[in-house]
């Protein structure tokens, strides 16, 4: 069987690792990010595959070039490429997606940002086969697993990709031994699409209750790590563009006061502040200005602000 | 046979040195204080691709969710994570 891989990074790599290993398969071309200097580069060119810019994969163009390369199968594992339909034709027994998320419920990007947001219990990774619509495509496997109160954004990342790596290499398996993969096509009344551009607000909405605030600053924490998407901000201070990020907050047991954003005191771990359900949630590393925040920095920021109130997603003029 | 910690600094150093597409002897030797994104040696994928590389190698898997990963910036610390050796 000859095999192309498209995409990035770890999942990628190891989808490749998988198809190398079997004395059967033959990888004869790897799409990638080629500016990148990646671990994948290396491996497609240990196992003697042709290096390609995915991008082009975009275009219909490709499909005459990917037709030399005569693919039974192509794999796309972690890529943001949309493939050209008649890229899509090429390979002659189909074309394979690791999507990082529940389908069809989570078709798009930022799905595990989501899926915390949206108060989810549990997430997932899905193996499909490639439709030209976006994400749509008849599914050959799902896994899911618990999202814990401790998961964040970046910590359900992982799992995602370590799962759907997994589910990938399964289903490379059954073909390998030459079973025919399972289709089962989904129901896209469920379905709903999460593109980028509705993932960058970074303001805290004060009105939504104290759990669903707690879920928006923990599914945008990648710390160490800049989040791919946004990182929950407090207001910008009068006179100073930066808003500080907040990178943990936590229910409170004892309830605010006030409206919606009113401020209140310091507890333990940083300030307290009411949500919309007239419960609190405690701020917790909240980063102004390239250091994680003091009492004594709070409370500078807090006279620089024109009231004891956070507006967050109220505020208007941003 | 639980790696020992030479070893994986030897695995961390050669990922970076891949990830980076730097050749591995362009590398200076790193010192269990080293702090691996400080340095800029990983972004997030490289760091969650090298946790399941070296999960994969030494049999231990961790799971983000329950360490604060910041912490794990510091290579001594990521090093007794996967060897079960007590932190230097």
């Amino acid at each position: 069987l000859n095999f192309v891989i498209a995409g990035e990074g770890f999942p990628a790599a190891k989808v490749l690792e998988t198809v190398t290993a079997a004395p059967e398969a033959r990888v004869v071309g790897v799409f990638t990010d080629l500016s990148q200097p990646r671990r994948l580069k290396s491996l497609a060119e240990a196992a003697g595959a042709g290096l390609y810019d995915a991008r082009s994969l975009a275009t219909p163009a490709a499909a005459d070039m990917l037709a030399r390369l005569e693919p039974d199968w192509l794999l796309n594992a972690n890529s943001t490429v949309v493939i050209d339909r008649a890229v899509l034709a090429v390979p002659s027994a189909g074309c394979l997606n690791l999507h990082p998320g529940l389908l069809p419920r989570y078709a798009g990007l930022h799905t595990h940002q989501w899926a915390i947001r949206n108060g989810d219990s549990e997430f997932g990774a899905t193996i499909h086969f490639i439709a030209p619509e976006l994400d749509a495509g008849d599914v050959v496997s799902t896994v899911r697993f618990p999202i814990k109160p401790s998961d964040t954004g970046l910590s359900l990342f992982q799992r995602c990709i370590d799962a759907g790596v997994s589910a990938m290499s399964a289903a490379v398996q059954d073909l390998l031994a030459g079973k025919e993969l399972p289709r089962t096509p989904q129901d896209l009344s469920y379905r709903r699409i999460y593109r980028h551009r509705d993932a960058l607000d970074a303001r805290i909405d004060w009105t939504m209750p104290a759990r669903a605030v707690v879920d928006f600053v923990r599914a945008g924490n990648y710390e160490p790590f800049q989040s791919p998407s946004y990182t929950a901000e407090l207001d910008a201070p009068r006179g100073d563009s930066s808003a500080p990020k907040v990178l943990v907050a936590a229910a409170a047991a004892a309830g605010g006061g006030g409206g919606a954003g009113a401020i209140g005191e310091w507890r333990d771990t940083g300030p307290a502040v009411t949500c919309g359900d007239g419960t609190a949630v405690v701020l917790a590393k909240i980063v102004w200005n390239g250091r994680k925040m003091t009492r004594d920095d709070w409370d500078s920021y807090c006279s620089l602000l024109p009231a004891r109130l956070l507006r967050g997603k109220a505020e208007r003029g941003r | 046979v639980p790696a020992d910690s030479a070893q994986i600094v030897r695995w961390v150093r050669e990922f970076v040195a891949q990830h980076s597409g730097k050749p591995l002897e362009s590398l200076p030797e790193y010192a269990l204080d080293r702090d691996l994104f400080e340095h800029g040696d990983l972004d997030s994928f490289g760091f969650v691709e090298l946790l399941s590389v070296l999960g994969d190698r030494t049999g231990r898997a961790l799971d983000l969710s329950d360490v604060d990963p910041a912490e794990l910036a510091v290579l001594g610390n990521l090093v007794s994570r996967f060897s079960g050796e007590a932190p230097r």
